[in-house]
């Protein structure tokens, strides 16, 4: 079952073009990595399926739905900043998700607060930048949404709460949800990915089945990753 | 949007508290010092005790207002300004439920404050009485409250008796002004923030929100300014005509703010 289809989705900020016509559908069950440099678009499009940004043109259906308060309560975004208030604290947010989502699930949440070592009482402003990204993170995958969006998960977190992050999100995997998750540190998390998206200045390069690529580049998704961008850097 | 005002009612008492804490022990030093100031005679105390006691009236009536206007839930400048922009747009709720939610909200906490400013402006004001032993500061607006020659607590009766019995319609006319202008005040600023943030947005916001803003209050002050020739039958129609024309236009901007929100800002 489809439950993403991007037709012809163009973004621009004033003359400047984010996104030039993207096109692609994503099916349940699957987990896409969305690759890409700094700037090539990839937040742009993580934010206009969130409803976060507005579409300059083209179409994206959510479980054939179009982009709005509906498809809000099946979205599940993370994004690359922390976006709770900073006088939250742990229990605050898990109450606020919980009263906005209908699809959240407290113990879940608990469960996994207990999973990533987060003090439930400690306030967002006494947080480290992990800590925030975990609860984040929590909070994101504590819903039974149909499509979880992850920003840059990985970025600036140390590599064992990186490691707790990819067990959070394989953890969380099911056949009844999709996963895209952008990033450009590929090696940490290329073993998740059932399909792959290589995005360069707001188009799509190359996208397909994970393994497919694999045995027919004859690379591994990060030697891909590098041999793609590695003259824009 | 029960859902809504739950949450901020949630965030409002982190502010709630300390200003409650802020608003009382200002009010107590400014009775201590005047007691003190006129029990020994102290010009110091006696001076000083006067400031605050000026300065309590104000704040008590327009410092409270004036802080909830900027710093309460209802104002949206943090929301369309900051990253919590995400976290409000990403809810499954509609703008008019967030926007509307938070501004009831914010009418709860400034009516709150207004009651604590109130019922401890009732123990402040007949300090008039012996501050300026000998002139009835309140009869010089036509109103007649207490006698200069009557003690303290009959003073404070006097100011119940007033607000309670004989002026209770001109209060509860007052309280309902003061409440739809604050809500009209909070309209106009969101709006604002929105257009900003919708049409306009660089570095130098500060300056062009600034000027935004005094555009468009200046537009609605010439709007619901304008004679009707009702005024003159008695001081209160001349209030309720523009605070109507100000609800009028505040729904309006409401509902503009509103789409605004739903169908133009980005995060």
């Amino acid at each position: 079952m489809e439950i993403l289809s991007v037709k012809n989705l163009r973004k621009k900020y004033g003359f400047k073009t984010a996104i030039q016509d993207i096109s692609f559908s994503l099916e349940s069950g699957k987990i896409l990595g969305l690759m890409g440099p700094n700037g090539s678009g990839k937040t742009t499009f993580l934010k206009t399926v969130a409803g976060l940004l507005k579409p300059t043109s083209g179409e994206i259906l959510v479980d054939n739905q179009k982009i709005g308060v509906r498809t809000k309560s099946i979205v599940s975004f993370l994004p690359d900043r922390n976006i709770l208030p900073k006088w939250m604290n742990t229990e605050d947010a898990i109450s606020y998700y919980s009263d906005f989502f209908d699809d959240f699930e407290k113990a879940k949440a608990y469960d996994m607060i207990e999973f990533v070592n987060l003090n439930k009482n400690r306030k967002i402003s006494e947080m480290s930048k992990g800590m925030i990204e975990k609860l984040n993170l929590t909070l994101a995958f504590s819903r039974r949404a149909k499509l979880y969006l992850l920003d840059e998960p990985l970025g600036g977190v140390d590599p064992v709460a990186r490691q707790r992050i990819v067990e959070t999100i394989v953890k969380t995997y099911s056949e009844d949800s999709s996963i895209i998750v952008s990033t450009h540190l590929v090696h940490d998390i290329e073993h998740m990915f059932n399909k792959v998206c290589f995005i360069s200045k707001g188009k799509v390069l190359l996208s397909g089945d994970a393994e497919e690529l694999r045995e027919k580049q004859g690379f591994s998704i990060d030697e891909l990753y590098i041999k793609m961008y590695q003259d824009e850097e | 949007m029960l859902t809504v005002i739950k949450q901020e009612l949630k965030a409002c008492r982190r502010r709630w508290f300390p200003v409650c804490i802020a608003l009382f022990s200002f009010y107590i030093l400014c009775i201590l010092v005047n007691i003190i100031g006129y029990n020994t005679q102290n010009f110091v105390f006696k001076k000083v005790g006067i400031v605050l006691y000026v300065l309590s009236i104000f704040i008590g009536l327009f410092g409270v207002t004036i802080f909830s206007l900027f710093a309460g839930s209802g104002n949206m400048y943090r929301v369309l300004m900051s990253d919590e922009n995400y976290l409000n747009l990403l809810v499954p709720r509609r703008s008019y439920e967030i926007v509307g939610g938070r501004m009831i909200v914010n009418l709860i906490e400034v009516t709150s404050y207004l009651i604590i400013s109130c019922l401890l402006l009732s123990f402040i004001g007949p300090l008039a009485s012996i501050i300026w032993k000998g002139t009835d500061v309140f009869s010089s607006f036509g109103i007649k409250i207490y006698d200069i020659n009557d003690n303290y607590w009959t003073c404070v009766k006097g100011f119940y008796n007033a607000v309670f019995v004989v002026y209770l319609d001109k209060a509860i006319q007052l309280l309902v002004i003061y409440l739809i202008s604050f809500s009209c005040g909070q309209v106009v600023l969101n709006f604002t923030f929105t257009l900003y943030v919708v049409l306009i947005r660089n570095k130098k916001k500060k300056i062009l929100m600034f000027i935004l803003l005094v555009v468009i209050f200046n537009t609605l002050s010439w709007f619901t300014s304008r004679k009707t020739g009702l005024e003159g039958v008695n001081t209160y129609i001349a209030m309720w005509i523009p605070t109507i024309r100000y609800l009028v236009c505040s729904i309006v901007l409401f509902i503009v703010t509103c789409v605004l929100m739903e169908n133009k800002l980005e995060a």
